[in-house]
């Protein structure tokens, strides 16, 4: 409804005015929050084995890995269990009233033998806030095959600084994996994507006379 | 929203100022979809162990590897089964609503132990969409030779990026190897990638698509 509207109003104002078709096409695309990985490390992640491809206009990114991988088993130290990657967002967030979806897709392999079990967990929080939002995705043996799964948000922000503000999100993943110790059961981590879709923005302009 | 608006915007002024404004048309046959490969990662392509080459005019590409081998077996790790190689593309569409088929030729060599078996499998996604495509291959021992398989993948039906929104295409191979009922304590089964080629091409092309 809303964008019907906005619609309407720019059909009637190109109606009133056909001169300003030129002007009107010319003006950029904005208001879009935009996100930008500032770094990535953990366990699951050191350095040089991961990186991260950015999209043209910073509405998502991809970060892949060579090593990002929790074991259990006779080959495996007892500590291999568990692995984490943190990674630390930069989001643009423009001026005036936005709401978008933020989205994250995770995707891997795992293998677990039969009584085995894993966990691909993350936690989002602000930087400087104590609140985190922790999301758990569950997985029993005996499985031997690629998974995925998506965690999806609202993302509703009010902002009145004129350019924008920054905000720092830390997504801190990892994988789990629980079970005997007699046979190997692992999991792994191949790509993490996060993207945010802004659905619509109003912007606001200061009145003139 | 910015992106809604102003298509409405040109369609607006299409069917009111006609003549002022080229008609939209189908099909433009020199339009190209062009391609960067912008990072090439995953255990069977750590850094530093895979190669890109670029066609001159970005519409393929050919990756190359020098350790993506999956292996069971005398010599292998448990985790050694499974390997990948995630490939991020940032393709440039021409203006508009574009199909497009995108071909990727994965090749390598095979040693599969009678009993043992293999998978070639790809996956194919647009970054921040959880809608993924698999494609792959199965291999049963015995087996001592290269291989060679062809994935055609529809772009249109991995939902092309969203208005007014750029996203990158993932291609992520991998190769996985099972001993079955091989003698994993005596013999050793594997797979390698040796190249994988990709490229897109423009099907039809429709110069401009309402969201």
């Amino acid at each position: 409804m809303l964008k019907a509207l906005a619609v309407t109003g720019i059909a009637a104002s190109l109606l009133a005015s056909p001169l300003a078709i030129e002007s009107a096409s010319s003006a950029p695309p904005s208001g879009k929050v935009t996100v930008e990985v500032v770094t990535v490390n953990g366990s699951g992640c050191p350095n040089k084995t991961a990186d991260v491809a950015a999209a043209a206009d910073n509405t998502a990114f991809t970060v892949t890995y060579s090593n990002y991988l929790a074991e259990r088993g006779p080959e495996a130290k007892p500590t291999d269990f568990r692995k984490n990657c943190q990674l630390s967002l930069k989001i643009k967030v423009p001026a005036g009233f936005t709401y978008a979806v933020a989205q994250a897709d995770y995707r891997g392999f795992a293998h677990l033998v039969k009584g085995a079990t894993a966990q691909q967990n993350a936690n989002y929080y602000f930087m400087g806030q104590s609140a985190t939002a922790t999301v758990s995705h569950a997985f029993a043996g005996p499985m031997s095959d690629d998974w995925q799964t998506t965690d999806a948000a609202e993302f509703a922000s009010l902002v009145w600084a004129p350019c924008g503000e920054v905000r720092n999100l830390n997504v801190n993943t990892d994988l789990r994996v629980y079970g005997p110790a007699k046979s190997t059961s692992f999991m792994t981590m191949d790509s993490t994507d996060g993207s945010f879709s802004t659905k619509f923005h109003f912007a606001w302009k200061k009145c003139t006379k | 929203m910015s992106s809604m608006t102003f298509i409405g915007g040109i369609a607006a002024a299409a069917l009111l100022a006609a003549p002022l404004v080229s008609t939209p048309q189908a099909s433009a046959p020199n339009e190209k979809i062009v391609i960067d490969v912008v990072t090439v990662l995953g255990s069977g392509c750590p850094t530093n162990t895979a190669a890109v080459a670029v066609s001159p005019d970005n519409t393929a590409f050919t990756v190359t590897y020098s350790n993506y081998l999956a292996q069971v077996g005398v010599g292998a790790k448990a985790t050694d089964s499974r390997k990948n190689c995630q490939v991020n593309l940032r393709v440039r569409v021409p203006s508009g609503f574009t199909y497009a088929v995108a071909q990727t030729d994965h090749r390598g060599y095979g040693f599969l132990e009678k009993g043992a078996t293999a998978t070639a499998r790809a996956n194919y996604y647009f970054q921040g969409m959880s809608q993924t495509v698999y494609k792959q291959q199965t291999f049963r021992g015995p087996l001592d030779d290269n291989w060679q398989t062809t994935h055609l993948t529809d772009i249109a039906a991995l939902s092309w990026h969203p208005c007014g929104e750029s996203r990158n295409l993932n291609i992520n191979t991998e190769l996985r190897v099972a001993g079955g009922t091989s003698d994993l304590r005596k013999t050793t089964s594997f797979m390698t990638m040796d190249s994988t080629d990709g490229s897109i091409k423009t099907t039809y092309h429709l110069s401009w698509r309402r969201c």
